[in-house]
């Protein structure tokens, strides 16, 4: 083997260490960005006034049931049966007013 | 004003005389603006004399079923229970009746005119139990040929409801009178509401007659005194008795009665002058408190009317 291919494969490794080297360095900054971004949105959403989720009853109309139109029953007449007792008296009595009440109304004809 | 704390006032409405007491002075203002509103509405619900009033149309669609609005068929329903707790003497269905008699026009026009000739009289025949009223559909029918008149009951109940509603509102005793229909509500002053008994509504307070104090319920004074018209056949009166479609031909000249409502009172009263000699059974069979004058003046009583008042 001569000098010059043991050079090149020294370099080839030294290049390939050096590829594995940026990986693992890629790696670790996309992970520490990940991790970098979660702490900044928690930190923000911990920072804000918190947001309530309010359910909104759903409001719908009372449906009123569907009647169901029977034929109209004959108009019955307002009759004796309906009609209120004849007018009785339970209140008391008016009394004689004093002589010198004065009078704040008339009951007479109109 | 009167210097005890109660306070009045009077003003012309529904073609009649309204007088508003309260016993709190300081609520008459108020009392008698919630009155005025009150009977601007009922004028317009059941007048006869005006075209656009409710009743007016609905006597005018007489013979079929129309709508009518929960007022007026409250208003009729009272009317038509008043027909059958009288006996059918105090008939919602005299409207005709009353303008054949002549009263077809305001009374002051009445007054004015010269002279009238009465026409036939029609018994109405308890055609009021014709009268339906039907509240699920919101409709009121007057059978064909049928000319309500709702005078014996509307105001007489109107003075019940306001005096209920202004003492409710008001925080006071109250007094509504209304053409001399009276209501009280609420606490009365001292010694009751004093009310002097005249043959006419409208005569100054301090006219002869006796006065009653009232505590609680209605009194009201039915006449035919007042309310009277020349006419060919002699003077006519707006009280129609049903059974001949004619001003009632009746010894009594006026009939005061005080009773648990003032359209209780109303009622007993207008149905005892239209009843005529039997007015005192008639009467004392409905348990009411009522003064009768004769027409030559001559007074009875029924019940636990005062009779010492007539003394005072």
């Amino acid at each position: 083997m001569s000098q010059g291919s043991a050079q090149l494969r020294a370099a080839i490794a030294a290049r390939d260490a050096a590829v594995a080297r940026v990986r693992r360095s890629t790696a670790v900054v996309a992970a520490g960005c990940v991790a970098l971004g979660g702490t900044f949105a928690a930190l923000a959403s911990a920072s804000t006034h918190t947001h309530h989720i309010v359910k909104i009853p759903v409001r719908t109309a009372r449906r009123a049931p569907r009647r169901i139109v029977a034929p109209a029953p004959p108009l019955v007449a307002v009759s004796q049966a309906a009609a209120a007792p004849a007018p009785q008296s339970s209140a008391p009595a008016p009394v004689a007013a004093p002589p010198a009440a004065p009078p704040v109304a008339v009951s007479g004809g109109s | 004003m009167s210097p005890d704390g109660i306070g009045t006032a009077t003003f012309t409405a529904i073609g009649t005389t309204a007088t508003v007491a309260v016993a709190r002075r300081e609520a008459l203002p108020e009392a008698r603006r919630l009155l005025g509103e009150r009977l601007d509405r009922l004028d317009r619900l059941c007048s006869r004399f005006r075209d656009d009033s409710e009743l007016s149309r609905a006597n005018a669609q007489a013979g079929r079923e129309r709508a009518a609005s929960p007022a007026l068929r409250a208003a009729v329903a009272d009317a038509l229970a008043a027909a059958a707790g009288s006996d059918g003497l105090v008939d919602p269905t005299v409207g005709r009746a009353l303008r054949d008699a002549g009263y077809d026009r305001t009374f002051t026009l009445v007054r004015e005119r010269a002279s009238w000739t009465l026409r036939p009289g029609r018994p109405t025949g308890s055609r009021w139990s014709d009268v339906a009223i039907d509240d699920d559909r919101g409709t009121l029918t007057i059978p064909d040929g049928v000319e309500l008149d709702l005078g014996a009951t509307a105001k007489a109940k109107e003075a019940d409801d306001a005096a209920r509603e202004l003492a409710a509102v008001l925080g006071s005793g109250v007094l509504v009178s209304l053409g001399g229909d009276v209501a009280v509500a609420g606490t009365p002053p001292r010694g009751g509401w004093c009310v002097r008994i005249s043959d006419d509504h409208a005569a100054p307070h301090d006219v002869a007659g006796p006065l009653v104090a009232v505590a609680a319920g209605g009194l009201a004074t039915s006449g035919t005194a007042v309310r009277r018209w020349p006419t060919a056949d002699g003077e006519a009166h707006h009280l129609i008795d049903p059974r001949t479609g004619r001003p009632a031909a009746t010894p009594w000249r006026t009939v005061s009665v005080a009773a648990a409502s003032c359209l209780s009172a109303n009622v007993a009263a207008t149905g005892a002058i239209v009843c005529g000699e039997g007015a005192i059974e008639w009467l004392e069979a409905r348990r009411v408190h009522a003064r009768l004058v004769t027409r030559n003046g001559a007074v009875r009583f029924v019940g636990d009317w005062p009779q010492a008042a007539e003394a005072a």
